[in-house]
């Protein structure tokens, strides 16, 4: 089947149907990308492009069609030729595949008839962010994780990044604990370069942990977007019957309650804890972006792009 | 407590049915794999308390609804004597299924709930088990329904219920229960009658239908005073039963709670109160609903306990102490000295005296002391003069016989010249003492009685010695009272027939065998019924050889009531008799007739008593006189030999105190035959011949043809040739009734009575005549008259000749065909006669002269009140009853009870302990009693109770539940904004619309 089939299965994170609308929204992202971009400094980053940046001195493994041969030819040196990246931006989304993320809630969007978990809603949300800012030619790179860092695929901008991003996304399954604010550290000491981070997660851990870990990558000069995905279940509670609450991270934690009599706690906490995060993303002035499953994650996401390009303006 | 519907304690397994749904909701919850835990711990952490509270409550309401339903319907019930309280009962059952409410919720909590469950059901089987054996214990005693049943209502009547309670007496709150429980009892409802005395006052022989109708009956209603018979009640309610119609039986029994009846001498024999109901299939024996009215608080009473006498036989010779009982049997200490009256024969002699303080249950004694005139019937009434609270034990009375003489025949068997060899010697001197000692009879009080006794004798003893030999000649031995055998050898077989028919008929034989007597004689002596007449068989005579071998009675061993006046005295030397010789007296051990009456020191008997028909024989183991021991030198001797006659005379009591009871005969000649030894012949007249003038000393009694005699020597053994007298008795019947001209020559002195009345009298040779008038018998057959001819000699030739002239018959003596010897009362039941009963209320009633048994007898119906009678009899009877009567009427007592008097109540352990036999069970209020009989059951209204305790439970549930839900509901009302900060919805909207998703088609999704 996969020989015959011409498209990859990863593929079907991008569905032509999802291609026709992001193709739309494509042109909503562009402008927000390029308002994003302008106004603001030159990019800092050298990378490939026609105009020379420096020398380097070259060192075993860098691309030999780099050689200065005339640099060569004078000093007898091998130099590297660096070039100013095109570039304006570097992302990076890191991709939450924690336990909790396998939640699929009745009520959220479906695909093919299928309601998608909120790992699965937030893979599509990755992909098209991926399609999107490859399409301009934006690097984009994958974090997937879930108790540590689980894959960690630099931003690169080549088109063809794009199928290894959309394979690792289709490849990862939710699956371990989640531990935010230790991994996003892990993560901030690794991206080097400034750029913009896509953290899309539900977030459950102790929020101040997790409000610290980002302003780790706040502190590193990333741009930080807060994609916060939760179920319409999570959100509201809805259940009324007596339920038996599996945890999906800690494999033999199980409550069984009459739902009713916590519902109203519930929601409190739930509130407290998005009120939590919401106040010190402002705060760190990060993007926090809410999105609960419910909705189409292109409305989401486009609807989130509007607004900041409005702001932008 | 327990259950009416107790089948319904299984639905205290729906407690599971809460439990189950609340245990079904949790397995049937639906999995969810859940992500935001950490919400959902946080939440249930800090709820946690509040949850399990409300679930608890909840569950705990529910499943006491359940119970409080199943409670409800099981028709709990509260029976009077409960042993389980349901103060206990109830809240455990509750509690139990509490618990097992409150264990469901701590499911989470295995420990918890599982000590939780196993207490909770513990708790409700235990209860449950309670309840179930409560039933058991009180088995069927509360039946809600019962149909039709036959209800004997039983009134005590006994005299302690005359006792005032509050003003009221006891019985006539009895008669108001009575009445409340007839009115109760619906009309197809039989019930019965029956004041319970000292026998049962049957109102209604069988169970009426409409019991109301009985009301009149209870108005007559009156206490019976005396004791009650509970056992005789019972007995009459299970006839009464046997002639209803309803297998449901019932026994209501209105009582004030007094012990006297139901036990006897503290000791209560439940099983035999019982019998009556023994021979009823056990399903119809009748429930025993003891209704027990309360007695009074404080109880001042004096009883007259009793009256005794210091002889028991008494004669008219000598003085006597009476001694009269006072008991303080009330509660109360009186302190004011009681006055005790003493009446003897009515109103004849009044004796005084009084006793000082009389603690509670303190019994004080009077002692009167009194010397009865003449030989007869005397009444004794003691009275204690104080107001009390029972007045009806201040009274008691009794009637003696006092005689004028005790005629003792002596039989010699060891007949001598010399007056102290002769085995009789030393008996006839005990019995016939010095003249001069017997003119000292007024002994100052409190001298020896030893010494009063033989200082006092008098006359009392009338004897007759005969030698052994001579017996046979005694044809009759009608006057004699006792007789004795001193050392007599044997007896030809008609005397000893003939003495062995005296003794059945109710003589007193002493016999005191010495070294004559034969033994084959004594074992072979047999009545004409086959029983031996000796109480023991001769089996060999000891005699002490040795020198200095001293044979005494045995101090310890003298029982016998004869005994009992010397060993009073601490001068009695009877153990200083020593025995020379004595013959070994074997007892058949298997012949409960026979007692021994002392030993001696060999451990051999000394003294035997036997009951022989109605009379008593003793035999001693030596002869009493100076040859076998040392006893006729003692100075007990004369007492001994006078108690030990008079211990045999005491049986021929006349039976003038008797036992109170619903139908009381008193005797007034025995049956004839009885007492009447004449030999078997046709007519005749009845001659009883004295040994002397006056009547007195009978010495002979025989059958006369005719009183037609003349005599110049002893007109019969034993009588003198001078100064003897005869009395000739019988009746009359003439062939027609008319004037009848009656001759009569008498020498020395004649006199004769018709029908009591004297009609003519001859001294001295000189012919009389009398006429009387000889009516026809009312019921037309032959009449029959009283004739009594008596005849004194004082010296030389002594003759009498009786004759007649009538309707159609000449001159001439009087045929014995017309004269009747044998059936002499026979004529006094023929003319219907009646005696006038005057009872100690003072009340009169007249009663038929009847033969019961053929003795003539007056029947007395309802002689249940203690105390004295007297019964008047019709003149023409008084003179053939001198001797009975006081002033012409009969006196006789009915025996009180003393322990009638004290107010002693039934106690728990005795209802249990007649529980064990009767279905039994003590009811203490008119409410109980009534629900008892109509089947309601007591404490019905605790299904009620539940009833209202489930709706509230359920009201409670509903309201806990919506209370709950509604604080779920606005708790949850906070809704997570979960939204960017900045306005979007319009780019969502804008969005939205680029994608096709406007909001129709988001809808349509």
């Amino acid at each position: 089947m996969d020989g015959k089939s011409p498209t990859p299965e990863f593929m079907s994170l991008l569905t032509p149907e999802a291609l026709e609308r992001l193709g739309r929204l494509q042109i909503i992202a562009r402008g927000v990308v390029e308002g994003f971009v302008t106004g603001r400094h030159k990019s800092p980053y050298k990378g490939f492009s026609a105009e020379f940046a420096e020398h380097r001195q070259y060192v075993p493994g860098d691309d030999t069609r780099n050689l200065d041969w005339r640099v060569f030819a004078r000093n007898d040196r091998y130099y590297v030729k660096q070039y100013i990246e095109e570039t304006n931006l570097r992302a990076t989304i890191l991709l939450d595949a924690s336990g909790s993320m396998k939640y699929v809630g009745e009520k959220a969007a479906s695909v093919d008839g299928r309601s998608l978990s909120k790992f699965e809603y937030a893979r599509q949300l990755a992909a098209s962010l991926a399609y999107l800012l490859i399409n301009q030619q934006d690097a984009v790179g994958l974090v997937t994780f879930d108790s540590e860092v689980r894959r960690y695929i630099p931003a690169r901008s080549r088109p063809t990044h794009l199928s290894i991003l959309l394979e690792e996304a289709w490849n990862t399954e939710p699956g371990d604990e989640t531990n935010l604010a230790t991994t996003f550290h892990d993560i901030a000491e690794r991206i080097h370069r400034r750029g913009m981070v896509f953290v899309i997660s539900d977030l459950l851990d102790d929020p101040d942990e997790l409000l610290k870990a980002v302003h780790h990558f706040r502190h590193r000069k990333h741009e930080v977007i807060l994609l916060h995905v939760l179920a319409e279940e999570e959100l509201t509670f809805p259940f009324s019957q007596w339920a038996n609450f599996r945890g999906l991270e800690i494999p033999d934690s199980a409550i069984s309650l009459d739902p009713k009599a916590v519902q109203a706690e519930y929601l409190r906490r739930v509130q407290e804890f998005v009120r939590r995060i919401d106040a010190g993303c402002g705060q760190m002035r990060i993007d926090y972006v809410p999105m609960c499953t419910r909705e189409p994650f292109e409305v989401a996401l486009s609807s989130y792009l509007a607004a900041r390009q409005s702001r932008a303006q | 407590m327990s259950f009416a519907n107790p089948l319904m304690l299984i639905g205290l397994a729906a407690v599971a049915i809460p439990v189950l749904i609340h245990l079904f909701h949790r397995r049937k919850a639906r999995d969810v794999e859940w992500g935001a835990m950490q919400f959902l711990l946080g939440s249930v952490v800090s709820r946690h308390r509040r949850m399990l509270l409300e679930e608890m409550l909840l569950l705990v309401l529910r499943c006491l609804l359940i119970a409080f339903l199943v409670l409800a319907m099981a028709l709990p019930f509260v029976p009077p004597g409960s042993r389980v309280p349901w103060q206990v009962l109830l809240p455990a059952m509750l509690v139990g299924a509490a618990a097992i409410g409150a264990a469901t919720t701590l499911w989470r909590y295995p420990r918890w709930h599982r000590g939780l469950f196993a207490v909770g059901a513990l708790l409700i089987l235990m209860a449950g088990g309670a309840a179930i054996a409560e039933r058991f214990l009180q088995v069927g005693v509360w039946s809600p329904e019962l149909g039709e049943q036959d209800v004997v209502v039983i009134v005590d009547g006994s005299a302690s219920m005359t006792v005032a309670v509050d003003g009221r007496s006891n019985f006539d709150r009895a008669v108001d229960e009575a009445r409340a429980v007839l009115m109760a009892l619906g009309p197809q409802d039989a019930a019965a009658l029956l004041v319970a005395g000292p026998g049962p006052e049957i109102r209604t022989p069988s169970p009426v239908l409409r019991p109301d109708r009985l009301e009149k009956t209870l108005d007559e209603l009156r206490p019976t005073g005396g004791r009650m018979d509970v056992r005789r009640a019972l007995g009459a309610a299970a006839e009464i039963f046997g002639r209803g119609h309803s297998l449901t039986r019932r026994i209501v029994f209105i009582t004030d709670g007094q012990d006297t009846g139901w036990k006897d001498e503290g000791l209560a024999d439940w099983a035999m109160l019982a019998e009556p109901f023994a021979a009823m299939p056990p399903a119809t024996r009748p429930r025993l609903v003891l209704r027990l009215l309360r007695g009074p608080e404080e109880f001042r009473n004096v009883q007259v306990k009793g009256i005794s006498l210091s002889r028991r036989v008494v004669g008219s010779d000598r003085p006597v102490k009476i001694r009269v009982e006072i008991e303080n049997t009330g509660d109360v200490a009186i302190t004011t000295p009681v006055e005790v009256t003493l009446r003897i024969d009515g109103e004849k002699r009044v004796l005084r005296s009084s006793v000082g303080d009389l603690t509670t249950g303190a019994v004080e004694s009077v002692t009167f002391r009194n010397r009865f005139e003449r030989a007869g019937t005397h009444s004794i009434e003691a009275r204690a003069e104080i107001a009390d609270d029972l007045p009806s034990d201040n009274v008691a009375a009794r009637v003696i016989r006092t005689f004028e003489q005790v005629s003792t025949l002596l039989v010699d068997g060891n007949p001598s010249t010399r007056p102290f060899d002769r085995a009789s010697a030393f008996l006839l001197a005990a019995l016939t003492p010095e003249p001069e000692e017997i003119d000292r009879e007024d002994l100052p009080p409190g001298s020896d009685e030893v010494a009063s006794e033989r200082l006092a004798s008098g006359d009392l003893f009338d004897v007759t010695v005969i030698d052994a030999p001579d017996v046979d000649s005694v044809t009759s031995l009608d006057p004699y009272d006792v007789v004795v055998l001193a050392d007599v050898p044997r007896l030809s077989a008609e005397a000893a027939a003939r003495l062995a028919a005296f003794v059945n008929d109710g003589g007193g034989l002493l016999v005191a065998p010495g070294e004559h007597a034969t033994p084959r004689f004594y074992e072979g002596w047999r009545t004409r019924d086959g029983y031996p007449v000796a109480p023991a068989r001769l089996q060999g005579r000891e005699t002490t050889t040795e020198l200095g071998e001293v044979v005494r009675p045995a101090g310890d061993t003298l029982e016998h009531p004869a005994f009992r006046v010397i060993l009073d005295t601490p001068r009695s030397d009877i153990v200083s008799t020593s025995v020379v010789s004595y013959w070994r007296l074997a007892i058949d051990a298997a012949d409960i007739s026979v007692r021994i009456g002392a030993r001696l020191d060999t451990d051999a008997p000394l003294l035997v008593g036997r009951q022989v028909g109605d009379g008593r024989v003793l035999m001693t183991a030596f002869s009493l006189d100076s040859k076998d021991s040392t006893i006729a030198t003692r100075k007990c001797f004369v007492p001994l030999v006078h108690e030990l006659i008079m211990s045999l005379v005491e049986l021929r009591d006349p039976g003038l105190e008797l036992d109170p009871a619903n139908r009381v005969v008193v005797p007034l000649a025995a049956a004839p035959g009885a007492g009447d030894r004449l030999a078997p012949g046709g007519g005749g007249l009845r001659g009883t011949y004295y040994g002397s003038p006056a009547l007195r000393h009978a010495r002979f009694v025989r059958r006369d043809e005719q009183p037609v005699l003349r005599w110049s020597g002893s007109p019969a053994p034993g009588v003198p040739a001078d100064g003897f007298s005869v009395r000739w008795t019988g009746t009359l019947s003439p062939p027609r009734p008319g004037s009848y001209t009656f001759h009569l020559v008498g020498d020395d002195e004649a006199r004769l009575w018709i029908d009591g009345r004297l009609v003519v009298e001859s001294v001295a040779a000189a012919a009389q005549t009398g006429v009387v008038d000889l009516a026809a018998a009312p019921t037309g057959g032959p009449s029959r008259h009283g004739i009594r001819l008596e005849l004194v000699d004082r010296a030389g030739e002594g003759s009498c000749q009786l004759s007649w002239q009538g309707p159609g018959i000449s001159l001439q003596p009087i045929p014995s065909t017309v004269l009747d010897a044998d059936e002499p009362w026979r004529r006094y039941l023929e003319s219907g006669l009646d005696a006038t009963l005057k009872t100690p209320s003072g009340a009169t009633r007249s009663l038929p002269v009847d033969s019961v048994d053929g003795s003539l007898s007056v029947l007395v119906e309802r002689a249940t009140r203690s105390g004295l009678y007297s019964l008047e009899l019709p003149p023409s009877m008084r003179d053939d009853f001198r001797e009975l009567t006081i002033a012409g009427a009969v006196p006789f007592a009915v025996r009180g009870y003393p322990e009638e008097s004290h107010l002693s109540m039934l106690t728990d352990a005795d209802l249990d302990g007649a529980s064990e036999h009767l279905d039994l069970f003590a009811i203490r209020s008119t409410a109980d009693l009534m629900r008892a009989l109509t089947g309601r059951v007591p404490g019905a209204r605790l299904w009620r109770h539940m009833a209202i305790a489930a709706l509230l439970a359920a009201v409670l549930e509903i309201a806990l539940a919506g209370w709950i839900a509604r604080q779920r509901r606005t708790g949850a009302t906070t809704e997570v904004d979960f939204t960017s900060a900045s306005d979007a919805s319009a780019y969502r909207a804008a969005a939205l619309e680029a994608f096709g998703l406007g909001e129709g088609a988001r809808k349509s999704d």
